[in-house]
């Protein structure tokens, strides 16, 4: 399978108060035409502003590392200025965000709001703009689609306004979709909806997505590979049901025995256990393997460096970020 | 009990970092510290301050008198630093009277006119239903009507001056904060803290004093920095205009004002630039600064600087 | 009241918000969060209350603790030793403070539960200064170390501000400021939603220990099936202001009667790639507005299996096994 986008050594670092903060390091990853590729991790651990940087959605004072190179369909978009990334973004690359409250503007109709994606980058008619978008409100199942052109974002719900953001974001038929939580502000049965959605689209359109999230269920649900990521590192990288059955890294296997089983009889259900400690702060990441300090495998090695993201013990699609790994223990 | 407890909560973080230490006013002064300008204006201002009250007792001259020998001098000549006026009165020390009134009057009025908005504003956003609509009616009686037209009136019956001024200043200035107050009371009583109080059964005074109140206090003080340079502005053109405060007591208004005859030239042939600029620059410096001030405090107040996880 | 095993008995509870619109000709419009609800709750169990945003499970909590005042019913009370259940609705003044003590309530939002203006040691003392525990204000502190301890905080944190602690933490925090007073009941409303997967394993497991060690009885508010799953010995499912379904855990799990129960059992993301949904039925819709709700079963817009009665009649909760009570058509 062909790589639609390569990601190699992506560091961000920002200019603040405390400094220069180097919240995201060493990221690499790609993502293959027609795949799903889930990024997983707590809050802080960077996931969103990986993706932000992939269309260079970040701030003023960010400042990429020297060595990262971002590659889309074999160009490397780092180079781009302005106006080839203006040309890319919502065309061949489209994002959708969390909030369909904030991220949809309230003071134009969904109908204006979705022909600005044909206007920006196709050239149309305004009777092949409005078939269109009636065409792709039923693409994303959106009853009576005519009467939505004219309506505002506040007389949809939030399952709606999700579903008109992804219709935005699908107008030209783009090659990646990145999505930023997508469902996290949903309900669970509208959550269902959008995410066999996402799936069935997928499918029609031939394109990849990247799935931001901290919720394991909608990773398994959804993913084809997936990375976890701790304090700014990819920690652990497999295909996702290599990642659930075998879960390498302390962090990774932490973090699935502290969700409830919900699949087990709530008799037999054991005390939940915890990973110690807390997320580090991004000016203030530990020495060494920055999970140490809350690994209940750690030792002397793990304070003086941080391991390398290499392939586990009998697997070479599996990766994980331990010293472990290398000490031959296997849990 | 406790042994087995703490043993049981040993994989619970014990430390804390990364986050900013010290209590909420701490933080706002040390990020107020940051904002140079806001720094550099809280400097003028005590200055001013301290040039206007403190000032005049180091000098001989009153404001009133009047050195015949010395008419439209210019600035740097002998005995008058910044030059004297048609009758020969030192601006130099009108500019130190005249500071002391008009940041009396501006003081004074916002500060009053603060703590009343802040009642009526607490108590219309917290008690809500009918005080509430009461109140704001009454708020939206008071900003209909003309501040002029009272002045006059006022000054008529009490004579013109400076307690005329604060009056009409603070009578016509609580309602900005009251409506500000009110807002944010109505926004603060949904908060959680205030529900978990209420819930803990504390009565609505407390809930007040201790809850809403410190949480309303920061935009307050805003507030009343911003109210204070739009009340000395006010002190200047209402003085300007010739109502509140009469000459021979100045005030930088009125001594702008006095100066307007002469800002073509004198009959004498003379050009007093002195007598506008001076007081006119006195007036700019001070609201300038009380604004760097006020942005400063604002900027330091703002409750996005605590870092969320 | 029937059971003397039972700590409470809510009893037809509603809460409508009301909106008068219209000079001339008046209009009332009348959002009916919480709509003629009953049920009890035995002493020492965890009852989950679940459902999505907009079925008023939060409004429920609320009301129970008087934060908004009852449209209608009663929330009988009956404390352990005492004679007779008394009707928290219809107490006020230094009667209904007393019980306050006795219910408390732990918040969702971490970030705004705890007032940003007064350090720990305050916000804890406030129970305590408000009921008179303690004599001294030695005596208080040592109280309020003792609390922090029990939720795992060390006493020396007494000093700090809330800005200082993680989200976790406040939880924590919030959750002694409750404990200070003895409370019998504690009203949980979504505590852990906000908070990342391994911290609210921390939180989840205090709660459980805490409910051990004190003897205490949890209604717990969430919107996560498996962290309710967990936690509670039996749930009720809420949708658009009605209890819809209230039986024993697992059997809410293994035999969902009602049609949403189902729909929503189905949604959850299950964190096993092995059981993806494929195939699976979901519920279609959006949850209808609850604002002036037609005389008809508050799902029939979006249930698979709605047939005429549905539309003309409220069904009612009836015990259809035991300890397992459904409102709907289809089981009468």
């Amino acid at each position: 399978m062909e790589k639609i986008l390569t990601v190699k050594d992506l560091s961000i670092s920002f200019k603040t108060e405390f400094g220069l903060v180097n919240p995201v390091n060493g990221v690499s990853f790609d993502v293959k035409s027609n795949e799903i590729l889930g990024i997983v991790g707590e809050s802080g651990c960077g996931k969103s502003i990986t993706a932000y940087s992939i269309i260079r959605l970040l701030s003023n004072n960010s400042i990429l590392g020297e060595n990262t190179q971002i590659t889309f369909e074999g160009k490397n978009i780092l180079n781009y200025n302005k106006n080839d990334l203006a040309r890319i973004r919502g065309d061949k690359i489209s994002m959708i965000f969390q909030e369909p409250m904030t991220s949809l503007n309230p003071i134009y109709t969904v109908g204006w709001q979705l022909s600005e994606a044909f206007t920006l980058h196709r050239d149309m008619s305004e009777e092949a703009v409005k078939r269109e978008s009636i065409a792709l409100l039923e693409k994303v199942r959106i009853p009576e689609p005519e009467k939505r052109l004219k309506e505002y974002p506040h007389q949809l719900s939030g399952g709606m306004r999700q579903r008109v953001m992804i219709a935005m974001a699908l107008a030209c038929s783009p090659k990646l979709l990145i999505a930023d939580e997508p469902t996290t502000a949903l309900d669970v049965t509208t959550q269902a909806q959008i995410l066999e959605l996402i799936n069935g689209l997928k499918r029609d359109m031939d394109a990849s997505i990247i799935m931001i999230t901290h919720d394991l269920g909608v990773i398994a649900e959804m993913c084809d590979r997936v990375l976890v990521m701790y304090a700014g590192n990819i920690v652990e990288s497999a295909e996702v049901f290599e990642l659930f059955d075998n879960p390498k890294h302390p962090y990774t296997q932490g973090l699935l025995s502290s969700i409830p089983n919900v699949e087990i009889n709530k008799r037999e259900q054991k005390r939940l256990t915890t990973i110690k400690g807390f997320v580090p702060h991004p000016a203030n990441f530990p020495k060494g393997c920055r999970f140490h300090p809350r690994c209940p495998h750690a030792f002397e090695r793990c304070v003086e460096s941080n391991p390398k993201l290499l392939p586990i013990k009998g697997n070479l699609d599996h990766f994980s970020r331990c010293w472990l790994e290398e000490a031959g223990d296997h849990r | 009990m406790a042994f087995s407890l703490k043993k049981k909560y040993d994989d619970l973080e014990q430390e804390i970092s990364g986050l900013p230490v010290g209590s909420y006013n701490q933080l706002v002064f040390k990020k107020f510290l940051k904002h140079k300008l806001a720094c550099l204006g809280a400097v003028i201002l005590i200055t001013l301050i301290i040039f206007t009250f403190v000032g005049p007792l180091f000098v001989e001259t009153a404001y009133d008198d009047m050195d015949f020998s010395a008419i439209f001098a210019s600035p740097l000549s002998e005995n008058h630093f910044l030059g004297t006026d048609e009758i020969g009165h030192d601006v130099f020390v009108r500019i130190m009277y005249g500071g002391r009134i008009s940041l009396l009057v501006g003081i004074i009025s916002s500060v009053v006119s603060t703590i009343i908005g802040l009642i009526i504003g607490l108590i219309s956003g917290f008690l809500g239903g009918i005080w509430d609509k009461l109140l704001m009616r009454f708020v939206d009686i008071m900003l209909s009507i003309p501040l002029f037209p009272v002045l006059l009136i006022l000054s008529l019956v009490f004579g013109s001056g400076v307690f005329s001024i604060i009056m009409v200043l603070t009578v016509f200035g609580w309602m900005r904060v009251t409506r500000l107050v009110r807002g944010m009371t109505l926004s603060l009583r949904e908060s959680e803290y205030v529900m978990a109080s209420k819930t803990m059964g504390q009565n609505r005074i407390m809930i007040i004093l201790k809850h809403i109140l410190p949480n309303v206090i920061p935009i307050v003080i805003v507030t009343t920095t911003l109210n204070l340079s739009y009340a000395i502005l006010s002190e200047s053109s209402l003085s300007y205009l010739g109502l509140g405060i009469q000459p021979p007591m100045p005030s930088w208004g009125n001594m702008l004002q006095g100066s307007m005859s002469y800002i073509l030239g004198t009959s004498t042939g003379h050009n007093p630039w002195w007598l506008t600029f001076f007081p006119g620059f006195f007036i700019f410096i001070t609201v300038l600064n009380v604004n760097f001030l006020g942005d400063g405090l604002r900027d330091a107040l703002d409750p996005k600087f605590v870092s969320e996880s | 009241m029937n059971n003397t095993d039972n700590l409470c008995e809510i009893v037809n509870v509603s809460k409508w918000f009301s909106k008068s619109s219209g000079v001339i000709n008046k209009k009332t419009s009348h959002l009916k969060a919480v709509d003629d609800c009953s049920l009890s709750i035995r002493r020492g169990e965890t009852l989950g209350l679940v459902g999505e945003s907009g079925c008023g499970k939060t409004t429920f909590g609320r009301t129970l603790v008087r934060i908004y005042n009852p449209t209608a019913g009663q929330f009988f009370y009956a404390p352990k030793g005492s004679s007779l259940p008394v009707d928290i609705f219809s107490l006020k003044g230094k009667e209904l403070k007393e019980y306050r003590k006795k219910i408390q309530m732990i918040y969702q939002d971490p970030y705004g539960s705890l007032n940003p203006r007064m350090n720990i040691e305050n916000i804890i003392m406030e129970g305590l200064k408000v009921h008179d525990i303690g004599e001294t204000k030695a005596a208080k502190r040592d109280i309020i170390a003792n609390v922090l301890e029990k939720v795992g905080l060390r006493p020396e944190y007494m000093r700090r501000y809330p800005h200082e602690f993680s989200g976790g933490q406040r939880q924590r925090i919030g959750i002694a400021r409750s404990l200070v007073v003895n409370p019998d009941f504690i009203i949980c409303d979504e505590p852990v939603s906000a908070l990342d997967v391994s911290v609210q394993a921390q939180v989840i497991n205090i709660l459980e220990d805490l409910k051990t060690d004190f003897n205490l009885t949890y209604l717990f508010i969430a919107h996560d099936l498996s962290v309710v799953k967990h936690i509670s010995d039996r749930i009720a499912v809420m949708y658009l202001g009605k209890i819809i379904e209230l039986t024993q855990t697992d059997e809410l799990f293994n035999n969902p009667l009602h049609p949403y129960s189902k729909g929503l059992l189905d949604s959850i993301p299950i964190p096993n790639p092995h059981k993806r949904k494929e195939g699976k039925q979901l519920l279609t819709g959006d949850v209808p507005s609850p604002i002036d709700p037609p005389q008809a079963c508050r799902f029939v817009s979006r249930c698979p299996q709605a047939f005429e009665r549905c539309h003309l009649e409220i069904p009612k909760l009836k015990e259809i096994n035991p300890g397992h009570e459904v409102a709907c058509f289809l089981y009468e």
